[in-house]
């Protein structure tokens, strides 16, 4: 729908109300330009947000993903430092916002390039559309982030369109661990890997409270553990060994897992009944102890200058 | 078919090839004395959150006697809570065990100057009545307060294993009740009456946006909207205008209120998005509030 659509729909809202009840009082009946112009500017800074809060998604992820590559086997993808928006996956009411703030367009554009990242280097710069990925039409987020590097690879031939030129463009196939984290906007902490869609799927309430990137880390190591241990569904065991894991990624990506163990317990603050049971997962109080526990194993483990490994991983 | 459906399971377990780690273990006993601890840092938390609510919601509900008109009723200035409000048997036996909230309803928190401060009720009573009502939920406590009218409302309750029983002088007050819940950043009525504020609301907001954020709340109360019906719109401004008057008569100062209404709509902004096709959820309702809050800030202004 478009936004004249929206302001009608609005405005039908409003006759409807007006026949609703009041204390008697005269009313001003409110401002429908008004109230367009504020649903508008509400929209825009939340999506606003919601960019800063997943490109900060995209940055732990690239981090966990690349240093997780020796835990990870042959379940590996390419990491790309690529933040991208496009019209296909928008609400509608994000559309008029990505045009003023990022001057979207059709097609795949690049919001954000992470510095240092394989698309950086390739010389891939915001504003830039993909067009295709090695030949694969790219009209989404999804297309972008989920395209495979073929057997062998050590490049992704990108096809550019910059300026109203077709640039081409070689990315180096830089493998991190299966799959990119997508935002989704809920109010719940939630997240979860879905082998599929090809996705990890973390809340934006989630990426919210995990307030330093230890414990953001911790959430995207946890989710690919489930994709790299095969878990088809949550129960309590596959819930612990997916945390197991989770610290060791986290540790690998040079993060703090000690520190990342807070998101825990201010969990059991925001939802008391974390503290006997959540669904499927271990209790709050359970999940800080075996999290203390693997990381004085790490812990040890850099003492001796062993390999920083979950155990139980290669059998 | 059930051999088939037994084939297919069967399969299914061959198949699942869900790989086991070795984690470290945890033992039971340790496991319990970490839930014991968490939970006395959790409920310490949920009950200075009960306090903060109760001084603010008093605030709006005494000092509104006139807006409400037929919609008061007795008050004691107290909030209770009983295991019974707890969903499931792990978190009553953890209530229990940890701040001895049991089967029966406890003080968890009191207005200083309150009926029942002046009576002499304490945090940690257990009530078992208050007048001729036996009292096992919130709900049945604020029923029976609620429905108290004459001088003097006696209360029996239990104090370190001891019966006892106090005469409390109920103030009249609004009927609106806030009760703290868990879900999301906002607050609504709820079916059983009450006022639902969200924690993380509560945590987020000074004194006048919490207020502001209540007083709507009892504004559609007052108004008798259905907020359960997924289609018709809050009436705004006239619920935005009555929260202001019940504000401004309670002392709140609501020029900078407007953060929280947009912190509320860009953290959950599929609340300014327009229904699917067919669906009926409520849309829009913030960027009302704010204009209609804008326009009656104006209109005081101006006078």
């Amino acid at each position: 729908m478009t936004r004249a659509g929206a302001v009608l729909a609005v405005v039908l809202c409003e006759l409807a109300f007006t026949a609703s009840p009041s204390l008697g009082s005269e009313v001003e009946p409110i401002d429908l330009i008004e109230l367009a112009a504020e649903t508008d500017r509400l929209c825009e800074a939340s999506f606003v947000e919601m960019m800063a809060r997943e490109r900060r998604l995209i940055e732990v992820s690239t981090r966990v993903r690349r240093a997780a590559v020796p835990l990870c086997g042959d379940k590996l993808a390419p990491v790309l430092g690529l933040q991208i928006i496009s019209d296909r996956d928008l609400p509608r009411e994000f559309l008029n916002p990505a045009i003023r703030a990022f001057r979207l367009r059709d097609g795949a554009l690049v919001a954000s390039v992470l510095d240092g990242s394989a698309a950086a280097r390739a010389g891939i710069r915001v504003g830039d559309t993909v067009v295709s990925i090695d030949g694969y039409e790219i009209e989404t987020n999804w297309d972008v982030q989920t395209r495979r590097a073929p057997a062998g690879a050590s490049s992704l031939r990108f096809v550019i369109e910059r300026a109203g030129e077709r640039v081409e463009l070689d990315v180096p196939y830089e493998p991190g661990c299966y799959y990119q984290p997508f935002l989704a906007l809920s109010a719940s902490w939630n997240a979860y890997a879905s082998g599929y869609q090809r996705s990890i799927v973390v809340f934006s309430e989630l990426v919210r409270a995990s307030e330093t990137d230890d414990e953001l880390a911790m959430v995207i190591g946890h989710e690919l553990g489930h994709i790299l241990l095969g878990h088809d569904r949550s129960k309590p065991s596959f819930e612990a060994d997916a945390d197991y894991f989770g610290t060791y990624a986290a540790a690998l990506a040079g993060c703090d897992p000690a520190a990342g163990a807070g998101i825990w317990a201010r969990f059991a603050r925001n939802k008391v009944g974390s503290l006997v049971s959540y669904g499927s997962h271990p209790t709050a109080p359970s999940r800080t102890l075996a999290l203390s526990r693997a990381v004085e194993e790490i812990a040890a483990k850099r003492a001796a200058g062993a390999k920083l490994e979950p155990e139980g991983l290669r059998r | 078919m059930r051999r088939r459906a037994l084939l297919i399971a069967l399969a299914l377990a061959v198949c699942s090839c869900a790989r086991e780690l070795d984690s470290p273990p945890v033992e039971r006993a340790e496991i319990r004395r970490e839930t014991d601890a968490a939970a006395e840092d959790a409920f310490g938390a949920l009950f200075t959150v009960y306090a903060r609510v109760l001084a603010i919601s008093e605030r709006l509900r005494l000092a509104n006697l006139e807006l409400c008109a037929d919609h008061s009723g007795g008050y004691f200035g107290w909030m209770v809570f009983a295991g019974r409000d707890f969903g499931s048997q792990e978190m009553r036996a953890l209530a229990a065990s940890v701040v001895q909230v049991g089967e029966v309803p406890v003080v968890v928190a009191l207005s200083p100057e309150g009926p029942a401060t002046r009576a002499g009720l304490q945090i940690g009573d257990e009530i078992m009545s208050v007048g001729s009502k036996r009292t096992r939920t919130h709900v049945q406590v604020r029923r029976a307060e609620q429905g108290q009218s004459s001088e003097r409302a006696t209360v029996r309750f239990r104090r370190a294993g001891e019966e006892r029983e106090v005469a409390v002088a109920p103030a009249r007050a609004c009927r609106y009740e806030a009760m703290p819940v868990y879900a999301g950043l906002g607050a609504s009525p709820t079916r059983d009456g009450h006022v639902g504020v969200s924690i993380a609301l509560v945590e987020e907001a000074t004194d006048n946006e919490l207020a502001f954020t209540l007083a709507h709340s009892f504004a559609l109360q007052r108004l008798g909207v259905d907020v359960y019906s997924a289609v018709v719109p809050f009436p705004e401004p006239q619920t935005t205008n009555l929260a202001v008057e019940m504000c401004e008569r309670a002392g709140f100062d609501l020029d900078d209120v407007e953060r929280l209404l947009e912190l509320e709509a860009t953290e959950q902004p599929w609340g300014l998005f327009l229904p699917a096709k067919g669906g009926g959820e409520r849309v829009g309702e913030l960027p009302k509030r704010i204009v209609a809050l804008r326009a009656a800030l104006a209109r005081r202004a101006a006078k």
